[in-house]
């Protein structure tokens, strides 16, 4: 055998390698891929993040996802799987209701019992001290609450409204809260609260007690009322005090109350006369309420009152139509009462005729077929 | 008067009628001259329901009471051709012992109410003491009333109108008498005015058998 040049023998080999080195690039396995598949059930892969416990589950240890499911693990039936990334669209109630708790955006606020409407005799007056606090707020605090009863998210919504309210309404509202088993002392002396605010310009004074709106105080400047017709006012206070009914929860009957006063306030300017220029303060006098709504009545919508009555109609007619029947038909088959008294006739003489001996044909016939 | 078959005028004493011929023995040749029980309600024609029959019972029953010398026999059925309601109303009358409970009643007290389902004919026959209060006018005037139901087919509803038709033509003309229900029985022994029957009428009382020993 000849012996080969290594010239050639270099070319060779070069060329053994770089067919080789093709090969090998195709048969590379492919880079090594995190499996989230567990090797034995119940057992976590290796590298897999530690796992969550869940709150409810104290102790508990949450299986891994099954094949197919998402990467995030469920957190329990009760909580939404709800992204927080801005840019997956805006925020929900939802999501904020988790910073507010018990915030006015809550979407599903907690459910809140209603206690039973104060007693006349129970109701204890406003302590003077907290009065002669309302008596020194400034001109400008619409919302007087001397014993910090609203919370403060109220309290920042209602102020913004009534200082708005107050910026653009001729007249001033002004809303003493009180708490839900509290009256006005009888030797309250309104007119000095907010400085003597009320007595200047015209003014609408709520005395209103936290949680039962049925026994709000409206009291107006003289020139209001003089200047509207008392079921003008009537109704508006019937109407405040209603439309705060609607809601269960103590502040958000207080925050409708506020938001409904102020609007008819709004719409009650257009009554009054030009506005005159008063050298002297002028009182606060009392708006009568209707006395239906003394009592805590809740506030249905007219409709179910409505079918109830239609319903009940409905079902005395049928009733009295169907008494109506039996009563006939009862008579018709009536049994006869008793005998108590008997008819006799005369025993006439009659010649015998035809040869009858007890009838000689009398009476008579007639057909009732069909003519 | 007018014959009970053509309604000829006859005369008040005429043994037969003059254009037909119609009397008493004539309709025996057709029906017999033995005597029948009459009922209340002879219904034929299975036309009243149960509920009417027994209603109607009721009805007679209590016009029985109340007229105690008259009683209100119903037939209700197909006639033979050559019958009409008046013949058997007649013959009804004159050979039919009413059933009835209370005091034994004449048949000239009798008030015969005759239809014919096939002819779709009513009729009244009357006995001889009953002939001027419910007249023919009157009869016609309660038969113009009741046809109506009799043509809607409620021939329970008519025949119960006829009879308070009666009643009141009836009440017109009689004497309201008191009946006094707590009257005791004349005699202690008399069991026939107490309403009792004795079963066997050679029954005697055990007061009057001899004693007997037994041993």
């Amino acid at each position: 055998m000849a012996e080969v040049p290594p010239s050639f023998r270099r070319l060779l080999a070069l060329l053994l390698l770089g067919s080789a080195a093709s090969l090998w690039a195709d048969e590379e396995p492919p880079l090594p891929t995190w499996d989230m598949r567990p090797t034995l059930p119940g057992q976590m892969p290796e590298g897999a993040p530690a796992p969550i416990v869940a709150p409810e589950n104290e102790g508990a240890l949450l299986l891994p996802p099954a094949e197919g499911t998402d990467f995030f693990p469920q957190l329990g039936p009760d909580r939404d799987v709800t992204s927080l990334m801005i840019d997956e669209g805006g925020l929900n109630p939802h999501d904020l209701s988790l910073f507010l708790r018990g915030g006015l955006l809550s979407a599903h606020p907690a459910p809140s019992t209603i206690p039973p409407p104060t007693p006349t005799g129970s109701l204890r007056d406003l302590p003077l001290e907290h009065l002669r606090t309302a008596a020194a707020a400034p001109a400008n605090e619409y919302l007087m609450d001397p014993q910090s009863l609203v919370t403060e998210v109220l309290r920042l919504d209602l102020d913004r409204l009534l200082e708005f309210h107050g910026s653009d309404a001729r007249i001033k509202l002004y809303i003493l809260v009180l708490d839900r088993d509290q009256k006005l002392p009888a030797e309250a002396n309104l007119d000095s609260l907010a400085h003597g605010a009320l007595t200047r310009g015209d003014s609408c004074l709520a005395i209103y007690p936290l949680g039962e709106p049925w026994r709000t105080r409206y009291l107006m400047s003289r020139s209001v009322i003089h200047s509207l017709a008392q079921n003008e006012l009537a109704d508006l206070a019937d109407d405040c005090t209603q439309d705060a009914m609607l809601a269960t929860d103590s502040m958000l009957q207080l925050q409708r109350f506020a938001v409904r006063l102020s609007t008819r306030l709004f719409k009650l300017e257009r009554h009054l006369p030009p506005r005159v220029t008063e050298t002297k303060a002028a009182p606060l006098d009392e708006v009568t309420r209707s006395p239906s709504l003394d009592k805590p009545v809740a506030v249905k919508p007219w409709g179910s009152w409505g079918w109830v009555l239609l319903t009940a109609g409905l079902a005395g007619l049928t009733w009295l139509i169907v008494l109506t029947l039996h009563l006939a038909f009862k008579s018709r088959h009536r049994l006869p009462a008793a005998v108590t008294q008997v008819w006799l006739l005369s025993e006439p003489e009659i010649p015998s005729r035809l040869g009858g001996a007890f009838s000689g044909g009398g009476g008579a016939s007639g057909s009732f077929g069909k003519p | 008067m007018k014959c009970p078959h053509c309604s000829s005028e006859i005369s008040a004493t005429a043994a037969a009628c003059t254009a037909c011929g119609f009397s008493a023995g004539a309709i025996r040749a057709h029906l017999g001259a033995e005597w029948v029980r009459l009922d209340r309600i002879t219904d034929n024609s299975q036309r009243l329901s149960l509920r009417d029959t027994r209603h109607l019972e009721a009805v007679l029953d209590d016009f029985e009471r109340r007229f105690p010398q008259c009683f209100v026999a119903l037939f209700l059925g197909p006639l033979p051709t050559p019958l009409t309601v008046m013949d058997l109303g007649f013959w009804l009358i004159n050979h039919g012992a009413f059933h009835t409970e209370s005091m034994s009643k004449r048949n000239d007290y009798g008030i015969a109410l005759v239809v014919d389902s096939l002819k779709q004919t009513v009729g009244f026959t009357v006995g001889y003491a009953l002939e001027q209060v419910l007249t023919e006018p009157v009869l016609n005037r309660i038969l113009t009333k009741v046809q109506p139901h009799f043509r809607k087919g409620n021939w329970g509803r008519a025949i119960e109108k006829a009879i308070k038709l009666i009643e009141l033509t009836l009440k017109s003309q009689a004497t309201k008498v008191d009946l006094d229900t707590d009257q005791l029985p004349p005699s202690l022994g008399d069991l026939g005015a107490m309403g009792l029957e004795l079963l066997r009428k050679n029954h005697s009382s055990p007061a009057s058998q001899p004693n007997k020993t037994h041993g």
